[in-house]
């Protein structure tokens, strides 16, 4: 019970919900927090969420920074700027974690998430040439040089 | 832009070593933070990226800087007619048009409707002779928001049909008979109008009525040299839920606001030099002159020293008197004042035709130095105003 409140009504409980990875890991989160998930929000509608709700495609440590991510954004008079400082903060990682994120953050439905850190992987291949591009993420299906010309041809305008 | 999850749901999440395990969907998200350009750049990075930006729900096209119009035409073409088979949210094209370019137009806005298009960006410019929109773009059904610059007279088809239409903008269009005007702000959804520097000056009367309409923007364009040909057009807006009116008026328009419950917040801006008044009272007047139900009142740029040589004001009457000033008029904030001989004057009429105002706030951006201040503060004592009414002179720093 608060001591400071003098309201007649006893505070409410929070509601507290159970989230296990893939590698046994288990996390909990506020009911509030959760509900950004739409995923989760879903299965807290339908009942689902009174035991540990297993997220078999997360690992245990991609899952600990989301429930960070989703407690940081269900926090009360958190102003946008300081909100905005914290975001930069939380994707400033290696990109390999950056497309962790980014499935889990598809898989749970989390928009602000999602956005995030697709935006931030768009910041990296803006302004880029395309051997840059598939240097930093690794790609090895080029076309050969004329199949390269072709499609360059074809989207002409882009490449002006 | 809606959640993926049909390619992705039992993808394990633990794997992800490189940006071509993502699943297409998300790499098409990932495009779409992108530049247009940049998006379409990425075809050239392997055979799996080739068509990866055709489904890119945010298509915008900008000529400017691309030297090759055709060039730019074509490839307007190549991406709607490959777009694959998703919706279209947004799309954006600036461009000149011409008679030979107009056909191409034509089968681009019908692809994009075909794939219900939502937010029509378009700035076209017309080059030669007078083209028509094509009359697809007037039948779009689920179009919300469209932003229309376009050079030239819009005639529009008998059938306009924008039934989701929330959100127009208008922009250097010109009006050349009632019927096309008003089809176009009297949309069911309607719930934003922006009109700027649209020319409507050979209708007599203009009428905007939309039942959902709360905001109504209106930058007038600047008359042309031949005073004769422009009438005053009438604009009567009839908005049972508009709750904000700009204008930012030149000497053309008159205003009518009715059939709103609510009360209106309304700014008029004066855009143009004292100089181009030939009656300075009367035409700043006027625009405020059918603005009944307006409750809170913003003037800008609105000059005094029009005022001072004006005989009706050197007697200290301002005549016509809005009604408002002797019955309900309660504040006046005035964002620059400078304690001009003009200014000073001004205020004396204003406080001595408000007879209801219970406040007036200056904002001084002046020499600040504290005889300055103080011979100002003097001045502004000895003014006579209504009984209990305050006046307060705010420094302005920057």
């Amino acid at each position: 019970m608060s001591s400071s409140s003098s309201s007649s009504l006893p505070p409410c409980p929070k509601k507290m919900i159970t989230l296990k990875s893939s590698d046994g890991e288990t996390f909990q989160i506020e009911e509030t927090a959760a509900l950004q998930s739409k995923t989760l929000e879903n299965m807290i509608d339908e009942n689902c969420a009174s035991t540990p709700i297993p997220l078999r495609s997360i690992n245990g440590k991609i899952l600990a920074k989301v429930v960070e991510f989703c407690n940081k954004h269900a926090e009360v008079g958190v102003d946008a700027e300081s909100l905005h400082a914290w975001d930069a903060e939380f994707v400033n990682v290696e990109y390999t974690t950056l497309f962790d994120y980014i499935l889990a953050a598809n898989f749970l439905e989390i928009p602000t998430l999602l956005d995030l850190a697709s935006g931030v992987v768009g910041d990296m291949i803006k302004g880029k040439t395309p051997d840059e591009i598939r240097k930093m993420f690794n790609i090895n299906d080029a076309f050969s040089p004329e199949e390269e010309e072709e499609v360059r041809r074809a989207n002409q305008w882009a490449f002006e | 832009m809606s959640m993926a999850r049909k390619a992705t749901d039992n993808l394990p999440v633990n794997s992800c070593k490189r940006i071509c395990d993502l699943p297409d969907d998300l790499l098409g998200r990932i495009l779409g933070m992108l530049p247009m350009k940049d998006a379409v750049r990425t075809s050239v990075l392997s055979r799996r990226w080739e068509y990866l930006w055709t489904s890119l729900s945010d298509l915008i096209f900008d000529q400017y800087k691309c030297c090759d119009r055709m060039l730019f035409l074509n490839f307007v073409e190549r991406a709607l007619l490959l777009h694959d088979c998703s919706s279209i949210r947004v799309l954006s094209l600036r461009c000149p048009i011409d008679k030979d370019y107009a056909p191409h137009l034509d089968a681009c806005l019908d692809a994009a409707i075909r794939r219900n298009v939502q937010d029509l960006k378009l700035q076209l410019y017309s080059l030669i002779e007078p083209s028509a929109l094509p009359s697809s773009l007037f039948r779009c059904e689920m179009l919300t928001e469209l932003d229309l610059c376009f050079l030239d007279a819009l005639r529009v088809p008998s059938s306009v049909c924008f039934p989701s239409l929330k959100v127009l903008t208008l922009e250097l269009v010109k009006f050349v008979d009632d019927v096309s005007a008003e089809k176009m702000f009297s949309g069911a959804a309607l719930e934003r109008l922006s009109l700027y520097k649209c020319n409507w000056a050979d209708l007599g009367v203009l009428n905007i009525s939309a039942p959902k309409l709360w905001s109504l923007s209106v930058t007038e364009a600047r008359r042309g040299g031949d005073n004769s040909s422009n009438g005053h057009c009438k604009i009567v807006i009839h908005g049972p839920s508009l709750k904000y009116f700009y204008c930012s008026c030149g000497p053309l328009y008159d205003y009518t606001i009715s059939g709103s419950s609510i009360p209106v917040k309304a700014t008029v801006e004066e855009h143009y030099t004292p100089n181009a008044w030939s009656d300075p009272v009367d035409h700043w007047h006027r625009p405020l002159k059918g603005l009944l139900n307006v409750k809170f009142l913003t003037l800008k740029g609105l000059s005094f020293q029009g005022l001072h040589v004006d005989h009706r004001l050197v007697d200290g009457i301002l005549d016509p008197s809005p009604p408002c000033f002797s019955s309900s008029l309660k504040r006046i904030t005035v964002g620059a004042f400078f304690g001009t001989e003009a200014e000073m004057l001004a205020l004396r009429i204003l406080l001595g035709t408000a007879k209801a105002l219970e406040e007036i706030v200056l904002y001084y951006p002046g020499d600040h130095s504290e005889h300055v201040y103080k011979y100002l503060l003097e001045d502004l004592a000895k003014l006579e105003r209504p009984e209990h009414c305050r006046l307060r002179l705010v420094l302005l720093k920057y």
